[in-house]
């Protein structure tokens, strides 16, 4: 069966090929040649195609194969098969047995940095890029960096705690172009006050306060994995998009890829709602002058102005302690990292005292002496 | 007729007690127990007191109780009281003097000379909660000690420089006042304390969806405004002015000052 996948391999000794996000150029494991993307993609741009093409050849080949088996009563549940694929190591040929999703990883066996071009041939392929920059190390430097400074990690976390998997991804994201706007109707209030012999008077004046505009957003980004959560993906950003590169495959060689899950539609209500919300609070911020405001009706709309396809660089880190795990992401590119750290209750409790004990006898003193 | 009556009663006093000439010195007396609700080792236990205070400030301090104040007024009668002493016991201007009548259950706390300035309003006021609690259930002997543990105390902190007043730093140091206030240091301490753990506990969470897309806007455009004036809403509410709060010692035309009430 003709491969559906691409070794990257160098020119020069046939060693593994992977992409540097240091020297931005794709580095032989084995003799250390380095390569441009450019003639990467040259060389492969024919292998690719072929491996794309391949992978809808074999598909057909798979579902005969399946029905051949079913007849002979040897079958896969559908439970068992959904959501994967299997494909052959060019290199090795071992089997891969991959989520439908995957669309670059390395062989299990040889560690061959394998790319499965189909997944973004056609209408699959993404529109953009941002190559990794950061590497492994700087990851796990960085997630030891952010252990510092967290008062309430418990001291076995720090110690005991190891890094159970470090993997870099490229994730799919949608970057939606757009425009929003929006019309809200506020209630401003002055209030002013003064004494009329034994009364206190209190005077109110209300007005009327109208604002609409709308804002015009570039490439707001969400997630379109269902494998990545939504909050770690959300709180990676910003991507500096003056990196964005058209999309190659020669980006990928040496990290995990996965093609989108999540539709543009599925993913449109929440690119919808955080423009909304700007347009929200960017209205609110122009009503001044009032020492009350509140919000009597509002009225915001997403215009959707073009959504691209684009991977970005993300490390996913992934620790246990205590049986759970603990997962976190660090932005390829910025190295912004983020993640949730257990608590430790009796630092947190003994903070407290640390702190309500002393003020309080200062308080108490400062009272008593005043 | 009223200062008739109350002399004839000191008068008696007197002539139970000592000479006239004696009262100038040391065997001048405090305590005039004319309703006889202290028994005779009480008395002289309250004279000692009174006494001991009396001479270690160069101040006044009495004890009076009678039966009945005659259809008077509390502090009426005390004001006579004080006539009689400077007139036959020889008392100065400085004087503080407790007077307690039996049949209409009243006292009355009298200040005068350098008394209106250690007894002030809101001392007498403490004072009275002091000994209040002892009368009410008829013990006249713990009643008239805290009265007099009470003097001993505003005159050390008058001759200090700093009579027990409101906001004068020691005007709390018994009372409910200064308790609630360490509370309330101890609640504004609790509160900051927790405040300042649970911003570090935020840093332990920053995997947190975001809400906006500030970073992707390229600035509103606002095409439409207007701010119109609505309505107008006026409240009145009648408060009065309060009683002066600040502290001090109201003096009447005599020159005393009073705390009067039941007990």
């Amino acid at each position: 069966m003709a491969s559906e996948i691409t070794n990257h391999k160098c020119p020069a000794c046939t060693g593994p090929l992977h992409f540097s996000g240091a020297s931005g150029m794709l580095e032989c494991d084995y003799c250390g040649s380095k390569f441009t993307v450019e003639e990467i993609e040259k060389l492969y741009a024919e292998k690719e195609a072929e491996a794309a093409e391949n992978l809808e050849v074999n598909e057909a080949k798979k579902e005969k194969e399946k029905a051949e088996f079913a007849a002979m009563g040897i079958e896969w549940s559908d439970e068992e098969i959904k959501g994967m694929k299997v494909y052959n190591c060019p290199s090795c040929g071992a089997e891969l047995i991959c989520d439908s999703t995957t669309a670059a990883t390395s062989c299990p066996y040889c560690g061959n940095p394998t790319v499965i071009p189909g997944q973004f041939s056609g209408g699959l392929k993404p529109d953009l890029v941002i190559p990794f920059k950061l590497n492994k190390d700087q990851a796990v430097a960085a997630l030891e960096k952010y252990y510092k400074g967290k008062v309430f990690l418990p001291k076995a976390f720090k110690e005991h705690n190891h890094i159970e998997e470090i993997k870099g991804v490229y994730v799919p994201f949608w970057l939606c172009d757009g425009n929003a706007k929006g019309n809200a109707l506020f209630s401003g209030a002055n209030v002013r006050s003064w004494r009329d012999g034994d009364y206190d008077i209190t005077e109110t004046t209300y007005f009327d306060v109208m604002r609409e505009g709308n804002i015009d957003f570039e490439k707001i980004p969400v997630d379109a994995s269902t494998k990545m959560p939504d909050e770690h993906m959300d709180a990676i950003e910003p991507f500096d998009y003056r990196e964005l590169k058209p999309f190659s495959t020669a980006y990928l060689p040496g990290f995990f890829a996965d093609k989108y899950d999540v539709s543009q539609n599925d993913s449109f209500e929440r690119i919808s709602k955080r423009a909304e919300n700007s347009v929200r609070e960017e209205l609110r911020k122009t009503v001044v002058g009032y020492s009350m405001i509140s919000t009597k009706n509002e009225y915001y709309d997403f215009e959707n102005k073009g959504i691209k396809y684009a991977l970005m660089p993300v490390w996913m880190l992934s620790t246990k302690w205590k049986g759970q795990n603990f997962l976190f992401a660090m932005n390829g590119q910025t190295g912004k990292l983020v993640g949730d750290l257990p608590v430790d209750k009796g630092k947190f409790w003994g903070m407290f005292a640390a702190i309500a004990a002393p003020l309080s006898i200062v308080l108490s003193l400062v009272w008593l002496f005043m | 007729m009223i200062k008739k009556t109350v002399s004839v009663i000191i008068a008696f006093v007197l002539v139970l007690t000592m000479s006239t000439a004696a009262f100038a010195t040391e065997e001048q007396r405090f305590v005039f127990d004319e309703a006889g609700i202290l028994t005779y080792d009480e008395l002289e236990e309250l004279e000692l007191k009174a006494a001991q205070t009396s001479e270690k400030y160069g101040f006044g301090v009495y004890i009076v109780t009678f039966e009945n104040l005659g259809g008077h007024e509390a502090w009426e009668y005390n004001e006579m009281v004080y006539d009689e002493l400077c007139e036959y016991y020889n008392a100065g201007e400085d004087v503080v003097i407790l007077l307690l009548s039996m049949e209409e259950r009243q006292y009355d706390i009298m200040a005068h000379g350098y008394g209106n300035v250690a007894f002030t309003d809101y001392g007498k006021d403490v004072m009275a909660e002091r000994f209040l609690d002892d009368f009410s259930v008829n013990s006249w002997y713990w009643g008239f000690i805290d009265y007099l543990d009470t003097c001993d105390e505003f005159l050390e902190l008058a001759e200090n420089g700093e009579p027990f007043d409101i906001g004068s730093g020691n005007s709390g140091s018994s009372g409910g006042g200064k308790f609630f206030g360490v509370i309330i240091a101890v609640i504004v301490s609790c509160v900051i304390a927790l405040l300042v753990c649970l911003v570090l506990k935020s840093q332990m969470k920053t995997a947190v969806r975001a809400t906006e897309a500030h970073e992707y806007a390229k600035g509103l455009d606002l095409t439409g405004q207007y701010d119109r004036f609505s309505h107008k809403d006026i409240r009145r509410i009648y408060n009065p002015p309060q009683e002066n709060n600040d502290g001090g010692t109201t003096v009447n035309s005599s020159g005393s000052s009073h705390k009067s009430g039941g007990f």
